[in-house]
């Protein structure tokens, strides 16, 4: 039973704090669905647990299974069963798409993977996704359109079966064909292995085809609310501004708790934290 | 003076050596050299009227070379030439490429990989009209090393129609390396074509953590990323037999220096 625990997690750059305190909790075949205005620290989120060298843990931990992720390198946490399908692939010329899957796969594994194997699981692959046949010979992402980067990320996670998969803006750049594609497979996907799902996106349109069975709405670094696949509808109906309505009127509320009085309270153990 | 078809040379430098080939009028083939040894190497090629030739000269000296190589192109002759400057030791290298020839052409492609150091002053030398020039060359330069690469493409008053172009592209993988390309173009008459392109630069960060992030090692990920970085000089090389050695060379110096974990 796969588990992603992350707890009150902290994430800087560059002496910028961009995550201030994180909990969440995703388990195999759930499927979370992670929305809020740009700029708020949902990519951050997906990069930090995927280990990208520039994000800066200064608080908090991440939990895969039990294991302390934040201890793992990149290709070890990738080998645990973490995968993330990122917003901007890089394009590396001179690596062929075929040589970088056949590493990937190799890396799992104590012995090479045969290469009719991988050829046949790779084009038939390449056929779900209804990607151009000559897909293995090109070079990684190289001259892409951005609806072929995306498939190729969700070509990826076929290929390398991870136990939880993130999603960063998979439905950008793909028309309402590619879309409708890549959702059936990807459904079609998690439905068989019972895969985890963190899904960040701005519409509704992707959560039609994948329905979240969790809703979390990331401000200011943190998650101010989650809820079941209804808040996406709501969100997509009336935007982010309730939700900071309605934080504005807690803060109200709390304001006139003064330090003193906190530390009464606390000391009296009637501590609202 | 050879015939057509494939050849094999190996050149064995001991102290001065000489070196002088022929390649007749009309001929055409692929002419493959493995140069080994230390000292000093003069190198002597003439490729006469419309001979078509596909040549590679891999340098497996890991001694101190100097080589010193003059390549005269006549009337109509066609000549691919690859470089594969892949081995350790000290070289210095001069390659003339003098096109004496009208429609005469050339296409140059290098891979090297520099263990300690390598100069190398590569010149595209058009005495004639409608000569055509191009130099294309890929590097890596490791750690604690020292690379230079002069490039040059000149045209002279009165060789209308002609072009020469350049690319470099060198990886640098030492902080305490040096890597200095010079890309020069002198050209003296109105009517040609002419471009350079160089860069030098470091491993990109962000492609690492991509490849990484997919479960390569890090090593691995380098290992890949290095043999994409020279593979492409192979590529368009219609010769075969020239193509899979080149390709084995580049793949056995690079897999030597980072190994599969």
């Amino acid at each position: 039973m796969a588990k992603l625990e992350i707890i009150d997690l902290h994430v800087s750059i560059e002496d910028k704090n961009i995550l201030k305190g994180v909990n969440l909790e995703i388990n195999e075949n759930e499927i979370h669905a992670i929305m809020g205005p740009n700029g708020n620290g949902k990519s951050t989120l997906l990069s930090t647990i995927m280990g990208h060298p520039r994000y800066e843990v200064t608080q908090g931990s991440i939990l895969f299974d039990g294991e302390n992720v934040l201890e793992m390198e990149p290709d070890e946490r990738s080998k645990a069963g973490i995968f993330l399908g990122m917003q901007y692939p890089q394009e590396v010329s001179g690596v062929t798409n075929a040589d970088f899957l056949k590493a990937a796969i190799n890396a799992r594994r104590d012995t090479p993977v045969g290469l009719f194997e991988f050829v046949k699981e790779m084009e038939s692959n390449i056929e779900k996704l209804r990607m151009k046949p000559d897909l293995a010979h090109r070079y990684l992402n190289d001259g892409f359109s951005g609806g072929e980067k995306k498939r190729n990320e969700i070509l990826q996670l076929l290929m390398l079966k991870p136990k939880i998969a993130m999603l960063d803006e998979i439905d950008s750049g793909l028309d309402i064909d590619a879309l409708s594609i890549v959702a059936e497979v990807l459904k079609e996907e998690q439905k068989q292995r019972k895969m985890g799902l963190m899904i960040v996106s701005h519409y509704e349109r992707f959560f039609e085809f994948i329905v979240p069975t969790h809703t979390h709405i990331m401000m200011d670094g943190k998650i101010v609310l989650s809820g079941d696949e209804s808040l996406v509808t709501k969100i997509d109906q009336e935007g982010y501004d309730w939700i900071d309505a309605k934080r504005a009127d807690e803060m109200v509320e709390k304001r006139p708790i003064s330090v003193a009085s906190k530390v009464l309270r606390e000391a009296l153990g009637d501590s609202d934290d | 003076m050879i015939d057509s078809g494939l050849h094999i040379e190996r050149i064995s430098v001991t102290n001065n050596h000489e070196f002088k080939q022929v390649f007749p009028k009309n001929t055409n083939g692929s002419y493959i050299v493995y140069i080994e040894g230390s000292g000093k190497l003069d190198v002597e090629l003439i490729f006469e009227e419309n001979a078509k030739w596909h040549v590679l000269w891999i340098n497996e000296s890991d001694q101190n070379l100097i080589i010193r190589e003059k390549i005269y192109l006549n009337r109509d002759v066609m000549l691919n030439i690859n470089y594969a400057e892949l081995s350790s030791g000290n070289h210095k290298k001069q390659t003339l490429i003098e096109m004496i020839g009208n429609g005469s052409y050339v296409h140059v492609k290098g891979a090297a990989m520099v263990f300690n150091e390598l100069y190398w002053d590569l010149q595209a030398i058009h005495h004639a009209r409608h000569t055509y020039a191009q130099l294309d060359n890929h590097a890596i330069v490791l750690k604690d090393t020292k690379f230079e690469i002069e490039v040059t493409g000149q045209i002279d008053k009165g060789y209308s129609q002609s072009e020469t172009h350049q690319s470099t592209k060198v990886m640098n993988l030492g902080h305490k390396s040096d890597a200095i390309v010079f890309p020069k173009l002198l050209i003296d008459e109105n009517d040609v074509a002419a471009s350079h392109a160089a860069s030098v630069g470091r491993p990109n960060e962000e492609h690492i953590y991509y490849l990484t992030s997919r479960g390569i090692h890090k090593d691995d990920a380098m290992r890949l990323m290095l043999k994409g970085y020279l593979l492409p000089i192979t590529e368009d090389i219609k010769d075969e037999t020239i193509k899979e050695r080149l390709i084995t060379e580049i793949e056995t110096k690079v897999d030597s220096q980072w190994k599969t974990k």
